[in-house]
């Protein structure tokens, strides 16, 4: 008969290791299942496919671009909302949290809805196309991470008394000057972990994307989209392996991560 | 000459009141208040990281009340020294003459002399986080004054030191001002640095300057209350003048006493019947030996010892008056066992009317 005193007798320790060790088995009975689906030569004929190379590829350069587009206006709008007071702060402040109260899908919805309006297709015609195209990706992207990224910065800056710029300042240096020798290179780390997590969350980006570059086999499939054409044809076992290639750059970006946040804290 | 002209700022609830005073050519002024007062919001206005709201701030005759920072020609060192942690010492210090664009040539024997009168050399190539504290203050004093300023600003100058080293960091720093002629705006809640650093002194509490003046004038006479609690005078009184003569007046005290208090122009000033408060110092009230006749003496009262609290070699002994006032008395260890002093003891004690003083 089941009984409940052996739990209840536990310390509290105890249990709370118990239950981080039971997520770990979750997770890690969830990827091992991964690998029941796959043989190795299948493996490998996948990760020679000509498919399977476009995807990385135009998975890493959206995802890059987006990040260096990220990182350029993170760090200016970090530094303004960490260190100065605007108009409309909290405002600013409240929409970079939208990726992460808004579901990619949505987003992806209102910028297809933008443009379809007429700024949004003066856009279209004139300058670039966004819509079912690479550059609809790298918007996508931008859109769920920058705010995140923004956010990350704005920690690391926060983190640097603001008196070593003033000291700075009081030694000559311009208001641009004192942030570019000073704040700038300490916060560094911070900057670089917030450019790898966007890149990562970039990379892993699907609702927005398919929302408004659409699933196009060979224009528009990155790597998640890839997984979603896969499971579409009912392709598990070609899945599986974009699955897995998915779970190690994962796995690269989080232990590279916490490498720049050791060195940062030392 | 530095001078500051009424200076009103506001920021959020708390704001700056009228702030005046100046600092002569190569003297130190010491800001001195509590917690809270505003002292480092006044830095901060002077060094222009915060905008005034009216007055000035002159420095050898400019108004840099607008400029930036960069250009008033002011030298800062904060509260927590903020060496830039991912430059070295050397960087630090010729980091204002780098982004100032200033020939270092002519600067070099100055900050040489600086780098060896401080003792910093061995510690050039290093950066700051293997640094103790007094070795980043002397850092980060050689790096303010690199590009000779014309005002250094130091900001609770010693609170990152030991207090075992703080003795050492503060004469090497007042041998420093008298070496180079430094001119000097200090900011601190310890009355000791302020009196051992700063020519003149003013007290700031609740964002007002209560009162400015030459430092030895603060210590004895403390014009208002505000100023002589903070500054350490435990024994105030309320009272009424009784008599009123040329220099002095008498006034009452608790128990039928009167009290006589030398004051110079007392016949202007004061007259029968006002109210008063007076004070004195508790080091400067004194216990009479027991064999002594206190005939002739001044201001002499019977007195018993309700408490005392040792400090190495220092005890504060709390005495009621005969009629109900506690006066507090700091007396030396020696004197101390002299007088054989123990709670419940009775006393006589003397105050000297030139040390009693009358407060606003």
């Amino acid at each position: 008969m089941w009984s409940l005193k052996p739990l209840i007798s536990m310390s509290f320790k105890n249990l709370a290791v118990m239950a981080a060790f039971s997520l770990f088995i979750f997770y890690f009975i969830l990827l091992a299942s991964l690998f029941t689906m796959v043989d190795a030569s299948k493996f490998l004929s996948i990760l020679k496919s000509e498919r399977f190379y476009f995807s990385i590829k135009i998975s890493f350069i959206t995802a890059f671009i987006t990040t260096v587009i990220s990182v350029i206006v993170a760090v200016p709008a970090a530094y303004a909302l960490s260190r100065t007071n605007f108009r409309f702060k909290p405002a600013v402040d409240l929409f970079l949290e939208l990726p992460l109260i808004i579901s990619p899908i949505a987003l992806g919805a209102l910028l297809l809805l933008f443009f379809n309006t007429g700024a949004g297709k003066l856009i279209q015609n004139n300058f670039i196309s966004f819509v079912y195209e690479v550059p609809g990706i790298i918007i996508a992207q931008f859109v769920t991470s920058a705010g995140i990224a923004t956010r990350l910065i704005k920690a690391a800056i926060d983190e640097i008394s603001p008196r070593y710029e003033f000291v700075a300042r009081t030694l000559g240096a311009s208001d641009f000057k004192a942030f570019s020798t000073i704040t700038l290179p300490l916060a560094k780390n911070g900057i670089i972990a917030a450019a790898v997590l966007t890149f990562a969350k970039s990379i892993g980006e699907f609702g927005a994307t398919v929302t408004l570059a659409g699933a196009m086999p060979m224009k528009t499939e990155t790597l998640p989209i890839a997984i979603y054409l896969r499971l579409s044809n009912a392709d598990i076992e070609g899945a599986a392996v974009f699955i897995l290639t998915l779970l190690a750059l994962g796995f690269t970006v989080t232990l590279l991560t916490r490498a720049f946040a050791k060195v940062r804290h030392g | 000459m530095v001078k500051i002209e009424n200076l009103c700022m506001d920021i959020g609830v708390f704001s700056l009141k009228n702030i005046a005073f100046e600092i002569a050519k190569g003297a130190c002024h010491a800001v001195l208040g509590p917690t809270g007062s505003g002292k480092t919001v006044l830095l901060e206005t002077v060094i222009g990281i915060q905008s005034v709201k009216s007055g000035r701030v002159i420095i050898d005759g400019r108004d840099v009340s607008a400029l930036s920072p960069a250009t008033r020609d002011i030298a800062y060192v904060p509260q927590d020294i903020c060496l830039f942690p991912h430059m070295s010492v050397m960087d630090n210090i010729m980091y204002g003459v780098r982004v100032r664009k200033l020939d270092t040539a002519p600067l070099m024997p100055m900050i040489d002399e600086l780098i060896d009168f401080l003792g910093i050399r061995p510690i050039l190539g290093r950066h700051p986080s293997g640094l103790s504290g007094g070795e980043r203050q002397r850092a980060a004093i050689v790096r303010a004054l690199a590009a000779k300023p014309r005002l250094l600003i130091l900001d609770e100058p010693f609170s990152a030191i030991d207090s075992a080293l703080r003795e050492d960091a503060r004469r090497l720093l007042k041998e420093l001002y008298a070496r180079h002629d430094i001119t000097s705006l200090i900011v601190t809640h310890d009355i000791d640095e302020a009196y051992f650093l700063a020519d003149q002194i003013s007290v700031l509490i609740a964002g007002a300057v209560v009162q400015s003046g030459e430092r030895d004038d603060i210590y004895n006479y403390p014009k208002n209350i505000a100023a002589a609690e903070f500054l350490g005078v435990r024994n105030i009184y309320d009272s009424a003048v009784e008599s009123v003569q040329e220099r002095s007046l008498a006034a009452s005290f608790c128990g039928g006493y009167k009290i006589n208090i030398t004051c110079g122009c007392a016949q202007r000033k004061f007259s029968a019947g006002q109210k008063i408060k007076w004070a004195i110092r508790s080091e400067a009230v004194y216990i009479l030996k027991e064999d002594s006749d206190p005939a002739g003496k001044s201001n002499c009262f019977d007195a018993e010892i309700n408490t005392i609290y040792t400090r190495g070699k220092m005890h504060t002994v709390l005495c009621a008056v005969s009629g109900g006032a506690v006066i507090e008395i700091d007396i030396h260890d020696a004197a101390f066992n002299k007088l054989k002093l123990a709670r419940g003891k009775k006393i006589k004690i003397s105050l000297n009317p030139d040390s009693v003083f009358i407060i606003n």
